[in-house]
């Protein structure tokens, strides 16, 4: 893992632009996001304080592995980024020195701002967050396989231990707005994802095919809200916030919905054939079946048993445990920047599958991984091997058991 | 990412004991696999190697990402005591703090950070160590580490307009 930490402040930041600038922040979302630095969350609060103080942010964009400059290509001619990519003066990075040397060949053309500083590399440790155990020369430091932890590298290097702090901008009231959910007052930034500022405010709303790195999709129905003045039920996760929104999260007929939902789902896969891996991960498949108290499913089972897709050598694809949330078609379009895996087949036979249903080793997959990062279910997961025996036995193990 | 280079199979048998060494390989799959010193067929290279000199090598693990917590998840065999690394330096570090009482040895080098083109399937060394200062911009194969006779790919490449 690569070891960074940001090296200026939000005012040098500032000092770099000018408020004609046509801005696109981007991130990779591997190391630096580890490091605290990079990723949506990010993206999205930087673009906030921008914006806030005057400035134009005209896209914002995640991508998986931020030094593979075919990735960076892949995005910068996107269909869907392709406009703001073009139109951009400045782009601001949330990457390491190494990732940046890729966007600077990548975006040769505009002015990209270095934010952080590389030190070396370390580990991701589960008591300490990240730590530098192999400093590059220049930082003076010795290696150290027990690691130099965030904030004492920030002492130590004279860098920042953290991201931007949103109160460095000039949030006004005005971009604020005010509403209730479930009859409490919430207020969040105006236009703000409804399930997102629910879920900060510690309302939880079911949904698995929503998630935070990815576009609304509105698909599971998981999440669906009562909203006073609307005919139907609305989808939280596609829902914009608005000033004297009167919202109820659950209730009985929401919640009679969304087991009627969950045993659907159950009831269309034999997800228990195989084992599961989503070490250190929630399975959010699981976990929602628990929260919602649903056990069994009053629907015809699907039977059938799907081929698993081992042919990659690091993702195994296990279609058993595919509720087809979508996630992970999302994370390959756009925070890969491939389309590369997609819906194949129709009706109950309907599944993930790269290319028209070809294998995965037969496909353009650069293995960033943004698909596993985001599947609910294991079914798109990290591979894991064992080598055993006189003959170096090859077998899968399954460490989220 | 982060590039390396094998070390010489002397090296690695130099710190092993016939006699008294009940190995473990683990093996990371991300950069070390990119850079053609790791990965799956790498490992069991080296162990084929190693069981035919005549080592006891109880058994391997390919791990997603040694550097992280995931290692942990490497189960290894009570009478282990002695891991080989097939990862970076930062994954040796993990292996050393998940496993205390094993000898460990390692078998990569670092050498700095890389730039890839996984279409082209180039690296370009972008940010190496002060030993290995003379390899910056110098491209390898993908999987392989193979170098490139020629630097006229990644560094001056074209942008798609």
């Amino acid at each position: 893992m690569i070891i960074s930490l940001r090296s200026i402040n939000y005012e040098e930041l500032k000092n770099q632009l000018t408020k004609e600038d046509k801005i696109v922040i981007n991130s990779c979302d591997t190391c630096i996001k580890a490091c605290g630095v990079g990723g949506k969350a990010n993206i999205n609060l930087l673009a906030d304080m921008l914006e806030s103080d005057g400035y134009n942010v005209i896209g914002k964009d995640l991508i998986s592995i931020g030094c593979n400059v075919k990735l960076l290509k892949e995005h910068k001619n996107d269909i869907k980024k392709k406009d703001y990519y073009d139109e951009a003066t400045v782009i601001i990075p949330l990457i390491c020195e190494d990732g940046l040397e890729a966007m600077q060949m990548v975006f040769e053309d505009k002015k990209v701002i270095q934010i952080t500083k590389t030190v070396g590399i370390g580990n991701l440790t589960m008591d300490r967050g990240v730590v530098l155990t192999h400093p590059f020369e220049n930082t003076k430091l010795a290696k150290n396989d027990e690691g130099y932890d965030i904030y004492e590298l920030a002492e130590k290097l004279n860098l920042y231990d953290s991201f931007f702090d949103k109160n460095d901008a000039k949030i006004s009231e005005n971009d604020m707005v005010k509403f209730t959910v479930d009859g409490n007052e919430v207020v969040a930034k105006k236009g703000r994802n409804l399930l997102d500022v629910c879920e900060e405010n510690g309302i939880e709303i079911p949904h698995i095919c929503y998630h935070k790195d990815l576009s609304e999709f509105g698909a599971c129905r998981l999440c669906l809200v009562k909203i006073k003045g609307r005919r139907d039920l609305s989808p939280a996760c596609c829902t914009r916030v608005e000033e004297g929104m009167e919202i109820v999260s659950k209730d009985e007929e929401l919640d009679h919905n969304r087991k009627v939902i969950l045993e659907l789902i159950k009831s269309s896969r034999n997800y228990d054939t195989y084992p599961t891996t989503i070490p250190f991960g929630t399975n959010e498949y699981l976990q929602m079946f628990e929260d919602l108290n649903v056990d069994s499913s009053r629907y015809e089972k699907n039977d059938v048993v799907y081929d698993i897709d081992d042919s990659s050598p690091v993702i195994r694809i296990d279609p058993n445990k595919c509720i087809l949330c979508g996630r992970c078609v999302r994370a390959c379009e756009e925070v890969a920047g491939m389309c590369n895996i997609g819906f194949v087949n129709r009706g109950s036979k309907t599944m993930i599958a790269a290319g028209l249903n070809t294998k995965m080793n037969q496909s353009d997959c650069a293995t960033c991984m943004a698909c596993t990062n985001v599947c609910p279910t294991g079914a798109l997961s990290e591979k894991y091997i064992h080598f055993s025996g006189k003959d170096f036995k090859k077998e899968d193990f399954h460490p989220g058991n | 990412m982060i590039f390396t280079k094998s070390k010489k199979y002397e090296d690695i048998t130099s710190k092993l004991d016939k006699d008294n060494d009940a190995i473990a390989i683990i093996g990371c799959e991300t950069c070390v696999r990119t850079a053609g010193s790791g990965g799956e067929a790498k490992l069991v290279s080296l162990a084929k190697q190693l069981k035919k000199d005549g080592y006891n090598v109880v058994e391997g693990f390919m791990i997603p990402s040694t550097c992280t917590p995931k290692t942990y998840f490497a189960d290894v065999d009570s009478k282990v005591n002695t891991i080989v690394s097939l990862a970076c330096s930062a994954g040796s570090s993990n292996m050393k703090r998940y496993f205390p009482t094993c000898k460990l040895v390692e078998s990569i080098d670092d050498i700095g950070l890389m730039v890839t083109d996984s279409k082209k399937e180039i690296i370009k060394v972008s940010m190496p160590y002060a030993d290995y200062k003379n390899e910056v911009n110098n491209e390898y194969d993908f999987y392989t580490g193979a170098k490139r006779d020629t630097n006229d790919t990644l560094t001056n490449m074209e942008v798609d307009k």
